[in-house]
């Protein structure tokens, strides 16, 4: 994989297909597209580049936002009861910080804060309708929960350099994720300072039955659970003639 | 074999699916019960929403019980008339239940709900289900004394179904059901259908665990025709609030319902063939350890302190 890379990336440097150089930094990723099919279990995606200067890099992916709920039990005499919930309509579904070093050494808080470089800033602007009075910690959760389930990821050793001039990263996303337009923002770090950025973007799309079943019956549910109820009786019945059952239930 | 549920939003094993719908669908076939009442519980357990555990449950019972009220209405063990009448009955309790269903799930509430329901029923008959066939396994050993008591609990059953009876003539709308020999008031069947209708919307059962027993016991109808009806009023009643919860709820997962369809038509020919051969009264010792484990696992659940107080799920996307 590495060699391969590095031999695209010579090549693209030799004949300028790469993503024009802004100020020392250029990238490529291998593919801009994703496809998640029935037997998907995830897939990896390759960023790499070079740096004309000594630096370091940053990567952040970030997908689409998702609606989810959140919910949060309290404890009633003995039991652990769902006591609240909240839905958050556009939570980030995933977001991926990746990078050469400890993130937190790359860059101060201000800068960090400024480009939206910490999964805690990445919640900060998420506004909600209603908060409930249990759950003021919503954020801190969210972030717990997302990490928990490794869509929300910081990692300082995800990125490699080779001799201080190419880099490489390969991303991995997991086999669950929302659809749509992937970011790839890639930042090149100089003295704790962000010199160069540069946008890619990664398209997931989803071509199976469920994403078709589960539109169907978001959009029509009226048509769809007539028509599903229906197929189920006809199915049972089927399959009770087959089966040659006689009127056990 | 990994699948994705469109609806649970989630990853199940397509095998473990089918297997639970043949687990209940051998149980079903072997003791002859409808196993609407374990199918919840084990999907709330594997982690699908409970309003999607619910909502398919009752979509499972369509399937299911397809087959069976076919059967009994080419031998003539429907009684129509009263048929109509409890669908009236549990039709507006199922409706009035998915919107319950809807408000409660909206506030948050509704897997408690469930959870308390389903530890309360399944305790109960659970627990009687285990003294009952307890007490026929160490009866068979010493059979006179099972027949005394058993003659003493039909009288039992005979008292309070004939003052049943009484109290129901006082009742307004009396009407003659002539295939279940018998006069009764409309306001009887109306009232029981609309409790069972209520119970599919709330906890995904078929409710024939209440209906066949009061049937039975206090209206004293043919056992025969209690079985073919209770089916056929399942089947439509399941079959409205099926497509209700689907239009109101957006819960009915297809690909859950299915696998579990297939799954419990193959475990119910096993289980009526096996139950010829295996001794009744184990059987139903079997399932009702079953059925009390199932409610002692839901209530150890709500008591057991969690890892995060916290949990997320997906909507969409």
């Amino acid at each position: 994989m590495r060699t391969v890379a590095l031999t695209m990336l010579l090549l693209a440097a030799v004949f300028g297909s790469a993503h024009a150089a802004e100020r020392g930094l250029v990238t490529q990723i291998g593919t801009d597209h994703v496809n998640v099919t029935t037997r998907f279990a995830g897939q990896k995606i390759l960023i790499f580049g070079a740096l004309s200067r000594r630096g370091q890099i940053l990567i952040k992916v970030s997908s689409p936002a998702q609606p989810v709920a959140l919910s949060r039990k309290a404890q009633y005499g003995p039991f652990w009861l769902n006591s609240d919930k909240m839905v958050i309509s556009t939570a980030p579904g995933l977001i991926y910080l990746l990078a050469s070093a400890p993130v937190g050494k790359l860059l101060d808080e201000a800068q960090r804060r400024r480009y939206g470089l910490t999964l805690h800033h990445a919640v900060a602007h998420l506004s909600v309708p209603h908060v409930p009075a249990g759950m003021k910690d919503w954020r801190e959760a969210l972030i717990r929960a997302k990490r928990r389930d490794g869509y929300y990821r910081e990692d300082g050793s995800a990125v490699s350099l080779v001799r201080d001039r190419l880099f490489y990263a390969s991303v991995e996303l997991p086999a669950k994720i929302p659809l749509g337009r992937y970011d790839l923002e890639i930042y090149l770090i100089r003295d704790g300072r962000i010199v160069s950025r540069q946008l890619r973007t990664v398209n997931v799309r989803e071509v199976r039955l469920e994403r078709w079943v589960s539109d169907v019956a978001q959009d029509h549910p009226w048509l769809f659970g007539v028509a599903f109820t229906l197929l189920a009786m006809a199915l049972g019945l089927v399959l009770g003639i087959a089966l040659r059952r006689d009127g056990e239930s | 074999m990994e699948i994705f549920l469109p609806i649970a939003h989630m990853d199940v094993n397509l095998w473990m699916i089918l297997l639970f719908g043949g687990v209940v669908g051998l149980l079903s076939g072997l003791v002859g019960v409808g196993g609407g009442f374990l199918i919840t519980p084990l999907l709330i357990f594997i982690g699908v929403p409970p309003i999607v555990s619910v909502a398919t449950g009752a979509a499972q019972i369509v399937g299911t019980s397809a087959a069976g009220s076919y059967a009994h209405w080419r031998l003539g063990n429907i009684d129509f008339g009263m048929a109509i009448f409890l669908l009236l009955g549990s039709w507006t309790g199922g409706i009035v239940g998915v919107y319950v269903a809807r408000a409660l799930h909206q506030g948050g509430d509704f897997g408690n709900i469930v959870t308390f329901l389903y530890v309360g029923l399944l305790g109960v008959v659970g627990s009687s289900m285990l003294i009952e066939s307890l007490r026929a396994v160490r009866g068979s050993a010493a059979a006179v004394a099972a027949g005394a008591k058993g003659t003493a609990d039909a009288k039992d059953g005979g008292g309070l179904g004939s003052r049943f009876v009484a109290f129901a003539e006082r009742l307004p709308l009396q009407h003659e059901f002539p295939v279940s020999g018998l006069r009764t008031s409309l306001l009887v069947p109306i009232i029981l259908g609309a409790a069972v209708g209520v119970l599919t919307s709330l906890m995904g059962v078929g409710g024939g665990f209440i209906m066949v027993p009061v049937m039975i016991y206090l209206l004293k109808m043919p056992t025969k025709v209690v079985v073919g009806t209770s089916l056929f009023q399942l089947l439509f009643t399941t079959a409205v609030v099926s497509a209700m919860q689907a239009g109101v709820n957006h819960a009915v997962d297809p690909f859950l319902a299915l696998l579990l369809i297939v799954g419990s038509a193959i475990g119910t020919q096993w289980g009526t063939r096996l139950s010829v051969r295996l001794p009744a009264e184990r059987l139903r010792l079997v399932l009702a350890l079953v059925v009390v484990v199932v409610a002692l696992k839901m209530l150890a659940d709500i008591l057991v302190t969690p890892q995060d107080i916290y949990d997320l799920s997906v909507l969409r996307g």
